[in-house]
């Protein structure tokens, strides 16, 4: 599993990731997802483009960094995951706690938003 | 869980040791299994989704030794379902009972970071047993060709 990042424009930070995010994968990019996700207030787009599958234990990865966004006023969004990950995800109630977009401009001003509020 | 009706298209099984590098090798027999035998990339899903759930949590919890056990995994095609058996000889679980609940899902800052494999592995499949024989663990899911991704969503569709 891989990941990449880039700051946008309006500050806002935008991750890739790509790959299977299943046990072997979420241990690969975990530290340095959480390092780059978790550690201060930022407004964050989690690209899902290309995350071909994802388990609970990517799910477990996902959750904490968002949690710890929320507690220091920063927040998270995913973006344009796959049928299979959207399903997983709705299924485990993930997106009823990060939003899920799969249209970019709408996820950066959920994201703009909430730098308002 | 009844599989005298329907025959056995094929049979075959994977033996792999209580290692998390080990499930490297679960991917790509399930990968193989599947274009052997040409299953659908629904239940390829599901199948990959149960063993990506059920198997970190054997390695993880089932064993109070740092010795090597085998993990032993079942696929059975039918006519009109896929069976999935995971056996272990760690201490005796039954994930199916109680029957878990999905997470606690209020907000996110009091939302479980875990919880959700069982939970998904019912969501995923059609039916679930658990048996405790011979001091071995043995978890049997079967999976409806016909289905196409959850229950939720079926549920949802119709």
């Amino acid at each position: 599993m891989e990941i990449t990042h880039e700051t946008l424009e309006n500050g806002i930070f935008r991750v890739y990731l790509s790959g299977r995010m299943d046990v072997l994968g979420a241990q690969a990019i975990d530290l340095k997802f959480t390092a780059l996700t978790a550690t201060k207030k930022a407004f964050i787009l989690v690209d899902m483009s290309d995350v071909s599958f994802l388990a609970s234990l990517g799910m477990r990865t996902l959750i904490f960094s968002a949690k710890a966004l929320a507690s220091r006023g920063g927040s998270m969004v995913l973006f344009n995951p796959q049928a299979n990950v959207l399903d997983v995800l709705e299924t485990s109630g993930v997106s009823s706690l990060i939003q899920i977009h799969h249209d970019l401009d709408l996820a950066i001003d959920a994201l703009i938003k909430q730098q308002e509020e | 869980m009844s599989t005298s009706s329907s025959t056995s298209e094929f049979s075959t099984s994977l033996s792999i040791s209580n290692q998390f590098e080990d499930l490297m090798r679960v991917s790509v027999w399930l990968e193989h299994m599947a274009q052997r035998y040409q299953l659908a990339e629904p239940t390829v899903f599901k199948l990959d989704l149960v063993l990506n759930e059920a198997l970190p949590n054997i390695i993880s919890y089932a064993f109070d030794d740092d010795l090597r056990h085998d993990i032993v995994i079942k696929l059975e095609d039918h006519s009109d379902q896929v069976f999935l058996e995971i056996i272990d000889d760690g201490l005796p679980f039954d994930p199916f009972n109680p029957a878990p609940l999905p997470p606690g899902l209020h907000s996110l800052e009091s939302a479980s970071i875990n919880g959700r494999g069982i939970h998904l592995i019912t969501s995923y499949t059609d039916a679930q047993e658990y048996q405790y024989v011979n001091n071995l663990n043995i978890m049997r899911v079967a999976i409806d060709k016909a289905s196409v991704l959850n229950k939720r969503s079926a549920e949802n569709i119709s």
